[in-house]
């Protein structure tokens, strides 16, 4: 309560000075007559002089602004660009020259697209202002930039008005990262992807709008009555997932002993704003949500789940927004770019449907969406990925490959802006003399060397194309509950989406296989298969994850299946013969004297009945459960419980059946007596087999002590002792999987995988003992007289002791 | 030889050993939140009096004395309503008044067409009796004035003209054979076109209420509910006039939501949260005039000009005006009462807004709720002398403004009318009129989201609702410290 507290209140305190600020802002720029600037004004920052690199106000110098600097007078800049994983990302080939800039992150409706221009240009001074362009504090006149002298009053400072600095919102991360969308009313139009670079890599579009809202054509989306995102769609903002890790308005609990729950000792918000990290939070969903309290209702097998699921696996079922498959960087298109293929969006006027599309995405396109590849992660679990597939060429410089440059690889397709005379000749298929999107392929070794000399007379050492897959993680676009992943069929099944491949390439250079680069996060060791001409990654097949209904072993079910046809066909063959022979022979028995005896006790004759019932509900829905695709319309949640409730029963019928049996002495009559066993055993065996048809009579006669036949007492032996419990012990065994997970690999990592097997093999032999006996129940005096004596307890028996060789 | 037939209760046993535990085991679904159908009037089928309307009629009262032959007392309970007196049956204190005020159309001032009095030729055509003249007022006693067709008849088959008869060509006993329960489309002749035209005064009741899509009303368009299903009616007395013709309003008079909907619909425990503060309304009335734009704006001031005429932007009868489609609400308090109502003859102050009507509740009333309502803005006459303002004789004939656009004329002729002297000096003055979205309610797949409301771009206006800021991040007003 106290943790709780004290945070709230320090929380609040923040946010009541944050609001107070905005407040009395407002009113400022309400008040203000003079030109208002087009962001509002930040409440909180204090007034400040722009600053040039030497340190004079910009206001004064007309130079252009150097944040460091001018950052600098109160923030520790050296301290932040020391560490911010923003300013490491100009590191990353895609963002080189982008230096991350305060303005970019903490003001205001930045304009990212001038200081783009500016860096693009060559003007690198002006880009950090650049982004100030459109506030009022700067202009672009003929001259070149010109600070605004209405905005600084006379000691180079900035007018409050015009100071617009606050914690970034998701407009800022919007600018970067893809598709953030904060207003939930206009339709949602995605056009350029490649200036959406997480959208482009993952799919991911972050828009509190409801899909079936936006402005997009996308498959299906009249149903799709849910946000893109449900965070966004509650108002969580990027920053409190990803805010700044020494910042004392965010948690940091994770690294506390488990006795404690609160971490009381923090940073003062002026500590803070001197040295603010700029390392953000990475949170997961356990951060804020308890799965297991919201699970623990309904989802069987909680703790193996949470183990081996990641929660994204199920809570983004499904990407509804096209990603890059293939980046193409081994050719150049004549518009000077190289080719995208991207997956979950449908050519437009594509022949086959489905199709993805490879020429630029625009609203046009139909999105189809896709399904996300399950991979293992860092924690072992398996969690949702796109991969995009990267061809590029290098060439050797010190004995390593080094990617060949954009500009280079221009050279070598277009010597003098136009493609080199030999690569129409050998790239123009319809022979028009030019060269269009689809000519353009590397499709034979010919063409790929053509290239490679292109490039070799550039002075690159023996140029080469490789290919990288590079997994990107997907943890937003999250729906709750009602359009995550319930479908236990999606991973349970012989269709499961766990170890499902997903398609890298539709076509690849002649000879490359890709690499697959592992990450920190992802732990998964699949591979990459050629299939058709596409290349496929398979993901890694986990050995600790055994999937009820994906990872059947088929002989067990082959040769269940054989012994439980070989049972049915042999007693209707028996059956058969019985009609023919019955007509022929007169029954001798049929002069001898019977008498009614009083067979079968009360509770045997309960416990047979309830141990039938249960063993043929059983045997039905285990084969629904392991054969879904053949009676799909059940529910397979609801199937197992009826399974495991009925599995239970069984035991505890067997249970009082082995009380009542061991007290009573009955049990004597299940055991086989070893002497004479053999020969009794024969006997019998000749009586099916002939005598039967002869219309003998059986060779043995019943008493109360004695009902049963030799043959008889090895199948009931077998069944009691060796058939129900290996039953009832793999059955218990995969149902306490779910209470304890350790079960599962209690004997090596192929445990569960045999256990399965049994209980599968098990339940085909006890099936085919019910066919058996089914059918030899009718051997008796009358066919349905065995029947009656089960539910009655009384039999006709012969009387004629003296033909009974046992007696 | 016991031969009992012990079987039958092994039977018995055997199967409740497998039923029973599976019974007890098996997930119960969750109890549903209540069955809104079930609070649903059941009406009988309506007779059809084809058969029994017999011969032909030559006014409208005949077909009166006609319907009461066979209802005699449906005559004498529609008189004590106000959609007959066009007042309401309680009189109400209204501050600044000694005598407690019946409040109606029958000598309202608005701020739309402004007053009925004098203008009887056509306001009366919504009145529900025939005859209605300026100088000869229905005579409130005779029950055959009573005009049982326009809510009863098929609209198509009837239709109403001057001073409220039945307009010209009509076949009477066509449509007195058409009689049934009303539907929404008798409802709607009057109740769509308030104000001059089509949703001009309300937002949320207009001709797209005929036959509404599932998205534009889920009540009407998706389930086909009439009007009456709602606004249940005893001795033609009909439940739900929100402040209408109301200053306060006894809950139990109104139509709430929970007449027929659970008071903690959601699954999700903190939108249950929102119902303490927030009305029905507010989430699922999300805008209104999808089909047909409203009237927010009139400005009488500039009326009588001879400038190019449009419905929507300018008539020389009218002024100017400006009409919203898609129209988001203005979200205040609300705890079902007036804070203010404008009666004929109360002093204005023309220098600051006058208010027709305006909704009582802050965030300081538990009872009150955040509620969507459309403002109706207009520069309507005041006399510069009196101070009060000033009702119009506009479609009365000869001297009505819409006949001779000489607004001295058109005042001055309105007094004997109205009683309301006229000093001979006019103004134009503000007022601002109040109208609750009731209807027009969206699927929930449609109502509003967090972020419409809570967030940087949110609809409500936290600080003119009296919070610190947003309650997401501020916490409620019945939040108290834990």
């Amino acid at each position: 309560m106290q943790r709780k507290f004290i945070s709230l209140l320090l929380f609040t305190v923040l946010i009541a000075l944050v609001a107070a600020g905005i407040a009395v802002g407002v009113r400022q720029a309400l008040a203000e007559d003079g030109p208002t600037p087009q962001a509002a004004p930040s409440p909180m920052h204090p007034a400040y002089a722009l600053l040039d690199a030497d340190g004079n106000p910009v206001a004064r110098s007309g130079q252009p602004a150097d944040l460091m600097k001018t950052c600098g007078q109160c923030h520790d800049t050296a301290f932040i660009t020391s560490h911010a994983t923003h300013q490491k990302a100009e590191k990353i080939p895609e963002f080189a020259g982008m230096t991350a800039s305060c303005y970019l992150c903490h003001s205001t409706a930045p304009n990212g697209e001038a200081r783009k221009a500016a860096l693009a240009g060559g003007d690198k001074a002006w880009a950090d202002s650049a982004v100030l362009l459109g506030s009022g504090i700067l202009q672009k006149t003929a001259n070149g930039w010109q600070w605004n002298a209405a905005a600084f009053d006379a000691d180079g400072r900035l007018k409050p008005q015009y100071v617009n600095l606050h914690q970034p919102t998701n407009a800022n991360c919007a600018l970067c990262h893809g598709a953030v969308q904060t207003d939930p009313k206009t339709p949602l139009v995605l056009k350029d992807l490649h200036a959406n670079w997480t959208t482009l890599t993952t799919g991911q579009v972050l828009s509190p709008q409801r899909i079936a809202a936006s402005g997009m054509n996308i498959a299906g989306k009249e149903k799709m009555l849910f946000a893109w995102d449900v965070h966004t769609e509650r108002g969580v903002q990027c920053v409190d997932c990803h805010g700044s890790i020494n910042s004392p308005a965010t948690r940091r609990d994770n690294e506390l002993p488990p006795y404690l729950t609160y971490e009381p000792r923090r940073l003062s918000p002026g500590e803070y704003l001197k040295k603010p990290s700029h390392i953000l939070h990475e949170q997961n969903c356990e951060s804020c949500h308890d799965p297991t309290a919201a699970h623990k209702d309904w989802l069987p097998y909680l703790d193996l789940h949470m183990s081996k699921v990641a929660c994204e696996t199920c809570h983004v079922p499904q990407l509804h927004a096209p990603a890059a498959e293939t980046f193409d960087k081994t050719v150049v298109l004549p518009n000077g770019t190289t080719p995208t293929v991207y997956r979950g969006v449908r050519s437009a006027g594509a022949a086959a449907p489905g199709a993805d599309a490879h020429e630029p995405f625009t609203v046009s396109h139909q999105v189809t969406g896709f399904l996300p590849v399950l991979l293992k992660n860092a924690e072992g679990k398996k969690a949702p990925y796109n991969l995009v597939t990267t061809f590029e060429w290098v060439y050797k410089k010190d004995g390593k490959d080094v990617v060949v440059s954009m500009a280079d690889l221009k050279k070598a397709w277009m010597p003098d802006g136009k493609y080199a005379p030999d690569i129409v000749q050998a790239f123009d298929a319809n022979g028009d003399g030019t060269l269009t999107a689809d000519e353009l392929a590397l499709n034979t070794p010919d063409k790929v060397a053509l290239i490679a000399k292109h490039l070799g007379a550039l002075g690159l050492d023996s140029p080469h194309i490789v290919g990288v897959v590079k997994p990107y993680a997907i943890h937003h676009d999250v729906v709750q509950s009602d359009a995550a992943l319930k479908d236990c069929s999606a991973c349970h099944g012989a269709d499961s989406r766990i170890g499902r491949p997903m398609r890298l390439a539709i076509t690849a250079p002649p000879g490359v296989q890709p690499v697959f680069a592992a990450t920190k996060e992802v732990k998964d060791e699949g591979r990459v298969v050629a299939q058709g001409g596409a290349l496929y990654y398979e993901p890694e097949e986990d050995p600790d994850l055994y999937l009820a209904r994906r990872n059947h072993i088929r002989w067990i079910d082959l040769l269940g299946a054989v012994a439980f046809l070989a049972t049915l066909v042999g007693v209707t063959l028996h059956g058969t013969l019985r009609l023919y022979y019955g007509k022929k022979f007169a029954p001798q028995a049929a002069e001898s004297a019977t008498k009614t005896e009083y067979l079968y006790t009360f509770p045997e004759r309960f416990w047979h009945w309830l141990q039938m019932i249960t063993v043929v509900l059983l045997l039905i829905i285990g084969l629904i459960i392991h054969e879904p695709q053949w009676l799909g319309a059940f529910s397979f949640r609801y199937l197992v419980l009826l399974h495991t409730i009925l599995g239970w029963i069984l035991i505890g019928n067997f249970v009082f059946a082995l009380y009542y049996f061991l007290a009573s002495d009955y049990f004597k009559q299940f055991v086989p007596r070893p002497e004479g066993f053999f020969t009794q055993l024969m006997m019998q065996a000749r009586f099916y087999t002939w005598g039967i048809f002869r219309g003998e009579p059986h060779p043995f006669k019943k008493t109360f002590w004695d009902k049963l036949n030799p043959l008889q007492r090895l199948t009931y032996f077998a069944l009691i002792v060796v058939l129900l419990p290996v039953q009832m012990v793999t059955g218990v065994w995969i149902w306490a999987v779910r209470v304890w997970p350790g079960a599962a690999t209690l004997f090596g990592k192929a445990t569960m995988v045999w256990v399965v097997g049994a209980h599968t093999l098990d339940a085909w032999l006890i099936a085919s003992f019910v066919a058996g006996h089914v059918y030899l129940i009718t051997t008796g005096p009358r066919p349905l007289a065995y029947l009656e004596a089960m539910i009655t307890g009384w039999e006709e028996v012969e009387t004629d002791e003296g033909d009974s060789p046992a007696a | 030889m016991d031969k009992k037939p012990t079987w039958l209760l092994g039977a018995v046993l055997t199967l409740l050993v497998v039923i029973v535990p599976i019974w007890v085991l098996w997930p119960k679904p969750a109890q549903p939140q209540g069955d809104p159908w079930a609070h649903l009037p059941k009406y009988q089928p309506h007779v059809d009096h084809s058969a029994i309307i017999q011969g032909t009629f030559e006014t409208g009262q005949d077909v009166t004395k006609t319907c009461l032959k066979c209802h005699p007392d449906a005559a004498k309970d529609f008189m004590h309503t106000s959609h007959w007196q066009w007042l309401s049956e309680k009189a109400f204190n209204i501050p600044g008044h000694d005598q407690p005020v019946r409040l109606g159309k029958l000598h309202s001032i608005n701020n739309f067409c402004i007053n009925t009095e004098g203008n009887q030729r056509v306001c009366m055509k919504c009145h529900t009796g025939y005859g209605w003249t300026e100088e000869a007022p229905t005579d409130f006693s005779n029950p055959n004035n009573v005009d049982c067709l326009v809510c009863h008849a098929d609209p198509s088959k009837y239709g109403r003209g001057e001073y409220g008869n039945p307009a010209k060509g009509v076949d009477l006993a066509a449509a007195a054979k058409s009689v049934r329960n009303p539907t929404r489309a008798n409802c709607l002749t009057c109740h769509a076109y308030g104000g001059g035209g089509d949703n001009v005064k309300h937002g949320d009741i207009s001709s797209a209420l005929y036959h509404p899509d599932p998205d534009l009303d889920v009540h009407m368009g998706k389930y086909n509910l009439q009007c009456t299903d709602c606004h249940r009616t005893s001795h033609h007395e009909i439940k739900g006039k929100l402040i209408n013709l109301n200053y306060t309003v006894d809950p139990k008079d109104q139509v709430q939501c929970t007449d027929c909907h659970s008071s903690a619909p959601h699954e999700d425990a903190r939108l249950n949260e929102h119902v303490k503060s927030v009305a029905c309304q507010a989430c699922h009335v999300t805008e209104v005039a999808e089909k047909i734009p409203t009237k927010v704006y009139w400005n009488w001031a500039s009326a009588g000009q001879d400038r190019p005429q449009n419905h929507f932007h300018y008539l020389k009868i009218k002024g100017d005006f400006r009409y919203v489609k898609n129209l988001i609400p203005t979200y205040i308090w609300f705890n079902g009462n007036e804070a203010a109502r404008y009666v004929k003859g109360d002093k204005i102050d023309p220098t600051k807004v006058t208010y027709i009507n305006k909704p009582a509740g802050s965030i300081d009333d538990p009872t009150a709720k955040i509620f969507p309502f459309k403002i109706h803005v207009a520069m309507q006459p005041y006399d510069k002398k009196y101070m009060y303002l000033l009702p119009i004789l506009t479609a009365g004939v000869p001297n009505g403004f819409w006949t001779k656009f000489d607004w001295d004329l058109a005042f001055k002729e309105d007094v004997q009318h109205t009683g309301l002297k006229f000093s001979g000096e006019y103004g134009f003055a503000e007022t601002h009129m109040y109208w609750p979205l009731t209807h027009m309610v969206k699927p929930k797949e449609q109502a509003l989201q967090c972020v419409d409301c809570h967030g940087p771009n949110g609809r409500l206006d936290w600080k003119a609702l009296g919070y610190p800021g947003d309650p997401m991040r501020w916490g409620g007003r019945f939040d108290t410290n834990p």
